[in-house]
């Protein structure tokens, strides 16, 4: 199944899904059910990890939950004990929304990423047409960001064995430094990594291959998405 | 600080995306006309750069802790545009290829955290090299630059929730400022320590960075407006909404009150807090200190905008696009040791630079 559908209509069907769900803001336990049902089922039939996929996806529970405990506080005309209380008693139904709503959609996302290699992805990126520098950066992201994770893990270890009795407070003061010394070597690998490109012969375009042809799969993936997106909006009315 | 989808309801994630897409649909073609290929290098290598980097986690109140958000450091050293291109490549990796922050609430991260951190702290750091030209100016201008996008980054969160109707305006925007004062003070002392390091490590990196960013000063007055007509915009799709009335009240100056029996939750910030003063009142005054501040601030920077253009014009005695020119070139020799798009040159040093690159 992996192999079968090609990124881009992956991607777009996710998207489509996402918006169906934002849009429509699942008002009752049945839809919001049955977006949960058809994450489950895809991930069942494509044999994608369940459990950490809904592990994953819990990610965003905390800073959903803060920002709708905000929610009921403009429905409280005077921010006093009985009338906060009152506020939040009749508004528990849109603050579960506003955290359901966006653990749903990153359910969606997570099975996408969990199906997709990130490869993949920034091959379906580039096919939707997305401005070539961004394309370019992401490729050069997803090339280096290890790379200098690794720097940035020794350089920390470095400065932690040579400093081991600072205090955390000068620690952070000497980060600084550390970044700093990373950011130039950031610029002699730009330099480094831009001549060696030249010489293969780069002119401002990557290459590009095309991988993956849409095929007909790919048309009943997005329409499935499209109509299950349409009918999620339409039960919201 | 990454708002996830559900939280923004569609007319307000519209706008943004709106706003987003001209801003960086404008951002590529200045990058395109300025930058040379090896710049455009730079930008994906630094993109990768800032994305590590955001592992640097500094501890905040109360056991919690910060990361490091580098969009002033990008917007300073390789100019707002691309800086906000930079930022933009960040938000699309983690939000398509880690799941954080929304798809459809994108536009608005961008804007939040690739476009308003890069053009504020490159206008602090520009501000601070025209008032001293030595390091300490720069690392002021840069940590302050750092502070200010956060805190900045912060209000637009809070008014783009409560545009959406999701969150009470001055319970948003009283938390979220709270956090991200003490988040903005972590990211002044790493952004500030980082230009401290490289003025006294590689000084050439901030002046061709100083360079490059003259070229953006009209550029800057060019987003500010279009950043204000998008705001006013998005006020006037929001004023059929409940809370559009605090707006109408503060446009009246409507703001006597009944006085409530007790106060459960103070507001966090001091200055709003008028004991004794109902919500609507406190929406007044915050909504007053806060549009007092932006106004003051666009009209100071458009200001300063306007007659430093006049000033660069009348030293080099050339137009404003000549001038724009000239700086870019500068910077572009500057990095290159050679004119622009100078390939024939490079293609005659790359065996060195492979071997370089077969080492590494």
């Amino acid at each position: 199944m992996k192999a079968r559908l090609t990124p881009q209509a992956k991607l777009a069907a996710a998207v489509i899904l996402v918006l169906g769900i934002v849009l429509g803001a699942p008002h009752s336990v049945f839809t919001a059910l049955s977006v949960v049902a058809l994450v489950l089922l895809a991930a069942f039939i494509t044999e994608a990890k369940i459990v950490r996929i809904l592990i994953r996806s819990l990610v965003v529970i905390p800073l959903a939950g803060m920002i709708s405990l905000f929610y009921p506080l403009r429905f409280a005309g005077e921010w006093t004990a009985p009338g906060l209380a009152d506020a939040y008693a009749a508004n528990w139904q849109p603050m579960l929304q506003l955290i359901v709503t966006p653990w749903l959609c990153v359910l969606v996302m997570m099975l996408l990423i969990h199906l997709t290699p990130r490869v993949d992805l920034l091959y379906a990126l580039e096919r939707l047409r997305l401005p070539r520098i961004l394309v370019m950066m992401l490729s050069f992201m997803y090339r280096y960001v290890d790379v200098m994770r690794a720097q940035l893990h020794a350089a920390h270890r470095a400065l932690e064995s040579r400093a081991p009795l600072l205090s955390r407070r000068r620690q952070v003061l000497l980060y600084g430094n550390l970044a700093g010394s990373m950011l130039i070597r950031a610029y002699d690998r730009g330099e480094r990594i831009h001549a060696a490109m030249l010489s293969r012969g780069y002119n401002g375009i990557l290459p590009q291959a095309e991988l993956f042809r849409l095929q007909g799969k790919d048309a009943l993936l997005i329409t499935c998405a499209s109509l299950f997106a349409i009918a999620l909006v339409l039960l919201s009315l | 600080m990454h708002i996830p989808d559900g939280m923004l309801d569609t007319k307000t994630f519209a706008t943004m995306w709106a706003g987003a897409v001209a801003g960086l649909g404008y951002a590529a073609y200045w990058t395109r006309k300025h930058f040379d290929s090896s710049k455009v290098v730079l930008m994906a290598v630094l993109a990768a750069l800032v994305f590590a980097l955001q592992m640097l986690n500094f501890p905040i109140a109360g056991g919690t802790s910060g990361h490091f958000g580098g969009g002033a450091l990008a917007g300073i050293l390789l100019g707002a545009w691309p800086g906000a291109i930079v930022m933009t490549g960040v938000l699309l990796v983690q939000a398509l290829l880690f799941g954080d922050g929304g798809v459809t609430t994108l536009g608005a991260n961008i804007v939040n955290m690739g476009v308003i951190p890069c053009f504020v702290g490159t206008l602090s750091y520009q501000l601070s090299q025209r008032i001293g030209k030595g390091s300490i100016s720069k690392i002021a201008g840069a940590a302050a630059g750092a502070f200010l996008a956060v805190v900045c980054s912060s209000v637009a969160v809070a008014i783009e929730l409560w545009a959406s109707g999701s969150a009470q305006f001055i319970a948003a925007l009283s938390a979220m400022a709270f956090w991200h004062v003490l988040i903005g003070i972590g990211e002044a002392v790493v952004t500030g320590g980082i230009i401290a390091y490289v003025a006294k490590a590689r000084s050439q990196i901030l002046e061709e960075s100083a360079q490059g960013s003259k070229a953006s000063t009209r550029s800057v007055v060019t987003v500010l407006a279009v950043l204000t007509l998008a705001a006013a915009g998005l006020s006037f799709l929001a004023s059929s909404h409940p809370d559009g009335l605090e707006y109408v009240y503060f446009e009246m100056g409507i703001g006597t009150a009944p006085i409530p029996e007790e106060t459960l939750i103070p507001a966090p910030i001091p200055d709003y807090v008028l004991p004794g003063v109902e919500n609507e009142a406190l929406s007044v005054i915050g909504a007053g200190i806060i549009g007092a501040i932006i106004t003051g601030a666009l009209i100071w920077a458009i200001a300063l905008g306007f007659s430093r253009r006049k000033r660069h014009g009348d030293d080099s005695g050339s137009s404003d696009s000549d001038g724009a020119d000239n700086d870019v070139k500068a910077s572009a020799g500057g990095t290159n040791a050679g004119p622009a798009g100078s390939c024939p040159k490079c293609l005659e040093e790359s065996p060195a630079f492979i071997d370089h690159q077969g080492r590494r």
